[in-house]
C-alpha cells in the first residue's frame, strides 16, 4: 500500500517538475518575442487557469474573461518573462488576483448567474453520483471565495502550502488554516443537506 | 493530493471554443506596443517639449544664481576667511567647512 503511494507521489512530483521545465522554456521564447509560444503556455496551464478563476468567482463566464486577461497580460509583457523563477506560480498569482477582483465586481453589479459545476467526474463513464455532486457544487458555491481557491490551489492544482502562502501573500500557517476551516466548513454544509 | 470529499471529481475543465479567441486576441495585441510607440500623439509631444523647456529654464536659472552674488558668496568670502585662518582666528579646516556648508545651505 505505502508503495504505490510513494511511486505515485514520485511520478507526480516528475510531472510537475517536466511542466515547470516546459513552461519556463516556452517563457524564454516568449521573450525573444516568440508569441507561438502562448500556445504551450496556454496547453499546460489553461486548465489550472480556468478552474482558479472559476472557483474564484463562481461564473463561467468570468472564469473565461479572467483566462483572457491573465493571457493578455502575458502577451503584453513578454519581453520580461524570462526573468519569472516559478512560471506556473507566476501564472495563479495573476488569475488569484485577478478572480478577487472580478469577485468584488459581480458582487457590486448583483449579478447571479445560474447554479454552476466547479467540478465534474474524472473519468468521462463515471456520471454516478449526480445529486451527491449536485450537493458538493451548492456547498462549495456557500464559501467564500479566498477559500475556494485555497481548496483548488491546494487539492486541484496540487500547490503545497508554502506555495499557496506566496501566491495569495498569505503567511503559510494562515493558508494552512483557511484550508482547514474550509473543508471544515464544506463538511458541515454538507452535513446539514444530508 | 486529492481530499477524500472531492473522490473521483476533477476540477471543470477550461472550454475547447476559449483557446481560439485568447490566442487570436493575443496575437492581436502582440503587435500592438510598438506600434503606439512609433505612432506618438501631440499631447506627448507636447509634454516632451514642455519638459525640455523646463529642463532648459532649471539650468539656466541655476548657472545664473552661481554666477550672481547668492551662489558667489560663499566663493568670495573664502578669500576673507583665508586671511583669518592666516592670523590664526579660524583654521583651514574650519575655514573649508563654513564655505561648503554656505555653498551648499541655498540647496
Amino acid at each position: 500500500m505505502v508503495i504505490p503511494l510513494a511511486l505515485t507521489t514520485v511520478r507526480v512530483a516528475k510531472a510537475a517538475i517536466e511542466q515547470q521545465d516546459k513552461l519556463r522554456s516556452a517563457f524564454d521564447r516568449l521573450a525573444q518575442d516568440d508569441i507561438s509560444a502562448l500556445e504551450d503556455v496556454y496547453d499546460l496551464c489553461g486548465n489550472d487557469v480556468y478552474g482558479l478563476a472559476l472557483w474564484s468567482t463562481g461564473s463561467p463566464s468570468d472564469a473565461s474573461d479572467i483566462v483572457q486577461e491573465v493571457f493578455l497580460k502575458l502577451a503584453r509583457i513578454r519581453c520580461s518573462l524570462n526573468t519569472i523563477r516559478n512560471p506556473r506560480n507566476y501564472i495563479l498569482q495573476i488569475t488569484q488576483r485577478l478572480g478577487i477582483d472580478f469577485y468584488r465586481d459581480r458582487k457590486r453589479r448583483m449579478t447571479r448567474e445560474e447554479p454552476i459545476e466547479f467540478l465534474e467526474p474524472a473519468f468521462v463513464q463515471d456520471q454516478s453520483n449526480l445529486e451527491d455532486r449536485m450537493h458538493l457544487h451548492d456547498a462549495i458555491s456557500k464559501l467564500n471565495p479566498k477559500q475556494r481557491q485555497i481548496l483548488f490551489l491546494r487539492y486541484f492544482a496540487g500547490l503545497s502550502f508554502s506555495e499557496i502562502a506566496e501566491i495569495s501573500d498569505l503567511n503559510l500557517f494562515t493558508a494552512a488554516g483557511r484550508c482547514r476551516v474550509a473543508v471544515q466548513q464544506l463538511r458541515a454544509i454538507l452535513r446539514k443537506k444530508s | 493530493m486529492s481530499h477524500q470529499i472531492f473522490s473521483n471529481l476533477r476540477a471543470a475543465r477550461v472550454p475547447e471554443s476559449l483557446k481560439e479567441r485568447v490566442l487570436s486576441r493575443c496575437q492581436a495585441i502582440s503587435s500592438e506596443p510598438y506600434e503606439s510607440a512609433t505612432n506618438t500623439s501631440w499631447l506627448d509631444s507636447l509634454l516632451q517639449a514642455s519638459a525640455t523647456v523646463a529642463v532648459l529654464l532649471f539650468t539656466v536659472t541655476c548657472l545664473s544664481l552661481f554666477v550672481s552674488d547668492q551662489i558667489a558668496i560663499p566663493f568670495t568670502r573664502f578669500s576673507r576667511l583665508d586671511s583669518r585662518s592666516e592670523k590664526g582666528i579660524v583654521t583651514n579646516k574650519e575655514a573649508s567647512w563654513i564655505v561648503i556648508r554656505r555653498g551648499t545651505s541655498w540647496l
